[in-house]
């Protein structure tokens, strides 16, 4: 699990802040928050789920790396639908 | 005792060189666009991050006593604190006092939560300053920040300022 860097954090709650028009949490909350998303998707079990899935949805079509890059376009898709990006 | 105040912005008002303050029309933040004035935005620091605005104004000829600092500001947070400090030099003379100091008279700091609401206008009790430190007429160089020394700032936005005031007593 990466622990979020300060400015990397910083950046984050930007990124938040563009897309509500309050806040109504303070800096520590949305760190924490942000931290524990971090730490769930960097678990190796909650990793070898998802590649579970992809296997039994296409069974021994995409490589380690190839499912990476499918979960980030996946990542990439939900951030548009919730006009993050 | 009269209270006075006077705005310290002015035409050398300007963002120091972190990246983390600038000037931009207040509509940008806003959710109406009916005021399209001129505001300083300073962004939500990381921790031990500062940073601000330079400027200097002329100590009214009425100054007696009392100076405080009031920061007119404004965010779209409703939780946490917002950190401010305020840092300066006075400098007084004609043709006796360099206006190139090398170091501050006095740095003070404040505290001021969320609006309870986006937007409000927030106008704290103040930065209260050293009165001897002041003398009438004379010039004040000073550099305002948001300032989160140890994780003192929660406020989980950037905030905007109006006006910084210079508050004074004139006996």
């Amino acid at each position: 699990m990466a622990q979020f860097t300060s400015d990397q954090l910083a950046e984050l709650r930007a990124r938040l802040n563009a897309n509500t028009a309050t806040q109504s949490w303070t800096k520590p909350q949305v760190n924490a928050a942000l931290q524990a998303i971090e730490d769930r998707l960097r678990l190796a079990a909650t990793q070898n789920a998802i590649g579970s899935d992809i296997e039994a949805a296409a069974p021994g079509v995409f490589s380690a790396a190839q499912k990476q890059l499918l979960f980030g376009v996946w990542c990439y898709t939900a951030a548009k639908r919730l006009g993050v990006v | 005792m009269t209270t006075h105040t006077t705005s310290i912005l002015g035409v050398n008002t300007v963002p120091d060189t972190t990246g983390r303050c600038w000037f931009e029309p207040y509509p940008i933040a806003a959710t109406n666009d009916v005021w399209g004035l001129l505001v300083l935005r300073l962004k939500d620091p990381s921790a031990a991050q500062a940073h601000g605005f330079y400027g200097q104004f002329t100590v009214p000829q009425n100054y007696v006593s009392a100076p405080v600092i009031i920061p007119i500001w404004t965010s779209t947070a409703t939780s946490g604190n917002h950190r401010m400090r305020f840092t300066y030099r006075t400098v007084g003379g004609d043709d006796t006092t360099s206006l190139d100091q090398t170091s501050n008279e006095e740095q003070v700091s404040l505290t001021d939560a969320a609006p309870g609401a986006a937007n409000r206008r927030m106008a704290p009790t103040g930065l209260t300053l050293t009165a001897g430190n002041f003398a009438a007429g004379e010039t004040v160089e000073f550099l305002f920040e948001r300032w989160d020394d140890t994780g003192t700032d929660t406020m989980a936005a950037d905030s905007l300022i109006f006006d910084v005031i210079f508050q004074y007593s004139d006996v």
